[in-house]
């Protein structure tokens, strides 16, 4: 069961009306576990063991951590919870790359090994739910949160289908607060909920999926026929198939907790229109990014050991966020082009720091293109199939004359035109916030907007795509 | 600017929610209504789509440790030729699954079924010389993602399907002629609207596909047949002894868990005929097969009640001739399945004990 499916509108209409009988709180919460553990099963119904197991070990790890004073002791726990974890994610995310690699490191000093294919399937949402599990655990120990008693919560902030399998990466201190009370969405957190819900399909469904996926898959899957009109033109639609699938996501976790009452974090704030790559993180997967800010960047040192410590902070941290969204050197790489990026910035920021043009408004616009520029660029590694493919789509990039050969005419205006939109809505929108424009549409106009969103939807070829965040 | 860990309950909308989505939904309804009524004006009806979900869901009605279960694979002649229903008619009342799919050849999903433990039941193969002897590859081409697919795919997948199939018979905006992405345009820059394709092949809720060629000009379809035969012709022979092999142990497979494998030709005329055989000469192709397999071979032209029908195209039977056909090819596979004592000769063929 995904969002842009027909068989979640029928799961999430029962559970939503499930939600709403006058059950006792508990018995409402368990509706939720089991409603998300169906939706997980949907899948690959084994794979839910998998998620009981790593639910029941950290809650009782936590616990147990939390009776005992002795410092080794609490290390023990952690670093239990810590090799358990990150083992299952690296055996079933990383086991074939690692296992590849060794074999090309093996070759490389003449030991011919030929391993056989572990042929390991991946757990849907996997690295989603183990960092937020990590996340609980560390907090524990660093006492920032106390272990929470009930398991039947801990399990709903671990397993809650909105966003169990892509995110956001939400925290047990935001989370299991909210499981106290009783909740039961306002007629206004149901009308904004189900809004985000569409909001978010359209995005996927008719953006995303059948408009800009189809050009990209052209420029990416034919690399070597690209000519400089089709690699910018696929790399563009790239850029926004990324962001409309996954920000996509996100608004709809968002909105379906919302409709059962439940606040989930902001994922994505108008990250198009940074102007700079320590504001591009802050508005791009933002619960990655503070994930990766308190749990990683922070202990390695972050910015307290001096400008050079700093630095290698900064790339150890964007190098591993990028190994996170998959077991592939591109992702390494596009990581690391992301770390050099924020270091050449913070190195700038220094030179310029008390320079007056440099908050000259057309200088920071000039800045915010850059910065979409480079991050165009730097999604080249993050789609090609390999590095050879990448750097030919760079190259090409820049080469003349500017011509299609690939993409046709009707497609690359297409991707022209939501780009355009997409830049100018994230420009007019980055200091404000959907909900700020949309408090000022009288009601019927907001009904227009709402059907010509479920038009769309319904027109929409219906071509079957994953999330792409479903791999990570 | 926002904080990262700011939400949207903070910023929430308020006003008359629920008056405002009852607007929404019958203004939605009300532009969709007109849409299909439009649509529909024009001539467009609602099209089944066959992809890859469509398949994995037809694969998924194959029943395990059945020997009364027969499965149709192949291409484009074993979805047009094949009359379901007249099959079922012949089968006790049973349809076969139709896992043919149009542009492809069988042994991918032949290789598949081979593999599967639990099928024993009755595999009709449609051997296009155009695919088979050219060399197999049972592990790529469409017919090998489809299977790649149905091996992945999520355990509501069937129900998934059944939803789409139905909206799909019931709305004409679901047809992929009536693609956004392509009238809009045209209605922008040269205002107007797409026409209905006039079609020869309805694909039907079995994915059986109905052919009927009433008002079709089909010379440019011959052509165009033809053009695609213009191959590079069968592997050298020793390769296809190789290939062969390959086939015949997938064949074993099959039989020693008390299955059976049909290798059938089907109908072609014309130019379409003369370029195929022209091309893959039965003595160096079809021949060749049915010496070396243990599986029941077909081949039409050796059968006067298969080999009396025309394909209008070139290439494939229009419903009126697949019923004949259907119910001469099942006699014939019956009278075979007889002739080997098979265990599955209590099936109640038409018209026969």
């Amino acid at each position: 069961v995904v969002f842009n499916s027909l068989t979640f509108a029928v799961f999430f209409t029962i559970v939503l009306i499930l939600h709403s009988l006058p059950f006792r709180w508990t018995v409402k919460k368990f509706n939720l576990l089991v409603a998300s553990y169906l939706f997980y099963a949907a899948w690959n119904p084994p794979f839910v063991l998998l998620l009981m197991i790593s639910a029941a070990v950290d809650f009782f790890l936590a616990k147990w951590m939390d009776r005992t004073e002795r410092a080794s002791a609490r290390k023990v726990y952690l670093i239990t919870s810590l090799v358990l974890n990150l083992g299952l994610l690296g055996y079933f995310k990383y086991g074939s790359f690692l296992l590849d690699n060794f074999v090309r490191l093996a070759a490389l000093v003449g030991i011919r090994y030929q391993a056989a294919a572990p042929d390991i399937i991946l757990p849907l949402g996997i690295s989603f739910y183990t960092f937020e599990t990590i996340s609980y655990l560390i907090d524990v120990y660093r006492r920032k949160i106390k272990p929470w008693n009930s398991f039947l919560d801990y399990a709903l902030f671990l397993t809650f289908f909105p966003h169990l399998v892509a995110g956001p990466i939400v925290r047990a201190g935001d989370f299991l607060p909210q499981c106290y009370s009783a909740r039961r969405a306002t007629a206004a957190q149901l009308g904004w909920g189900l809004s985000l819900l569409l909001i978010g399909l359209f995005e996927k469904v008719v953006l995303a999926d059948s408009l800009l996926a189809p050009v990209a898959d052209t420029a990416y899957d034919a690399a070597s026929r690209a000519a400089c009109g089709d690699a910018w033109i696929g790399t563009l639609a790239f850029s926004g198939q990324i962001y409309f699938d996954f920000a996509g996501y996100s608004t709809c976790a968002i909105g379906a907790a919302l409709c059962f009452g439940f606040v989930l974090n902001d994922n994505f704030h108008f990250p198009y229109a940074a102007i700079g790559f320590s504001d591009f993180w802050q508005r791009w997967h933002m619960s990655l990014s503070r994930w990766l800010r308190d749990y990683l960047y922070i202990p390695l040192g972050g910015n307290r050991h001096g400008e050079r410590r700093t630095h290698v902070n900064l790339l150890t941290t964007m190098l591993l966020g990028g190994l996170w969204h998959g077991a592939s050197w591109r992702f390494v790489a596009w990581g690391g082009l992301h770390g050099s990026y924020l270091i050449a910035e913070r190195v700038l920021r220094r030179v310029f720091r008390n320079d007056a043009w440099a908050e000259m408004w057309l200088l920071r616009m000039l800045v915010a293109l850059l910065t979409y520029f480079l991050v165009c660029l730097s999604w080249v590694f993050f789609r090609a199939k390999d590095f050879a493919s990448a750097f030919e789509l760079l190259t090409t990039m820049f080469e003349r004359p500017l011509m299609l050969s690939l993409v046709t005419r009707t497609n690359a205006a297409w991707v022209l035109g939501i780009t355009a939109g997409l830049l100018l809505t994230h420009g007019m929108l980055r200091n404000s916030s959907l909900e700020e424009a949309v408090k000022h549409w009288p009601w019927w106009f907001r009904a227009i907007g709402l059907a010509l969103l479920m038009i769309g939807l319904a027109l929409a070829p219906g071509d079957d795509r994953a999330f792409i965040y479903f791999q990570f | 600017v926002l904080s990262s860990t700011s939400n949207s309950n903070e910023r929430l909308p308020t006003g008359p929610w629920g008056r405002t989505w009852l607007l929404a939904v019958c203004l939605a309804v009300l532009g969709l209504g007109l849409g299909e009524g439009l649509w529909r004006a024009r001539g467009f009806r609602p099209i089944l789509r066959d992809d890859a979900d469509f398949w994995c869901w037809a694969r998924s009605t194959v029943k395990g440790h059945d020997p009364d279960q027969v499965v149709l694979i192949g291409a484009s002649r074993i979805l047009m030729d094949i009359d379901t229903e007249t099959w079922a008619e012949c089968f006790r009342g049973r349809k076969p699954v139709q896992l043919g799919v149009t542009g492809s050849d069988c042994v991918p999903v032949l290789y598949h079924l081979s593999k599967d433990r639990t099928f024993c039941g009755i595999l009709v193969c449609d051997v296009a010389p155009g695919g088979f002897f050219q060399g197999i590859y049972p592990r790529s081409g469409i017919q090998a993602e489809y299977v790649k697919k149905y091996a992945t795919r999520s355990a509501l997948a069937s129900e998934e399907q059944y939803l789409r199939l139905l909206v799909q018979q019931a709305s004409v905006l679901r047809q992929p002629e009536i693609d956004f992405r392509e009238f809009l345009p045209l209605l922008v820059w040269h205002g107007r609207l797409p026409r209905p394709q006039l079609r020869y092949n309805t694909i039907l809720p079995d994915r059986s596909v109905r052919g009927d060629y009433t008002g079709i000009d089909v010379a440019p379809i011959i052509e165009r047949g033809v053009r695609q035969s213009q191959t590079a012709g069968p592997v050298a022979p020793e390769q296809l002894r190789k290939d062969l092999s390959s086939v015949e142990e997938m064949v074993t497979r099959i039989q020693e868990r008390g299955g059976e494998v049909v290798f059938v030709t089907f109908p072609n005329s014309g130019k379409r005929r003369a370029a195929e055989e022209g091309l893959f000469p039965r003595q160096r192709c079809w021949d060749i097969l049915a010496a070396h397999t243990k599986a029941i071979t077909i081949h039409y032209r050796d059968y006067p009640d298969l080999a009396r029908y025309e394909c209008p195209d070139g290439a494939h039977l229009d419903y009126h001739s697949a019923v004949p056909f259907t119910k001469a090819l099942a006699l014939l596979i019956k009278d075979k399945l007889h002739a080997r004592s098979h265990p599955r000769n209590t099936l109640q063929v038409c018209g026969s004990s």
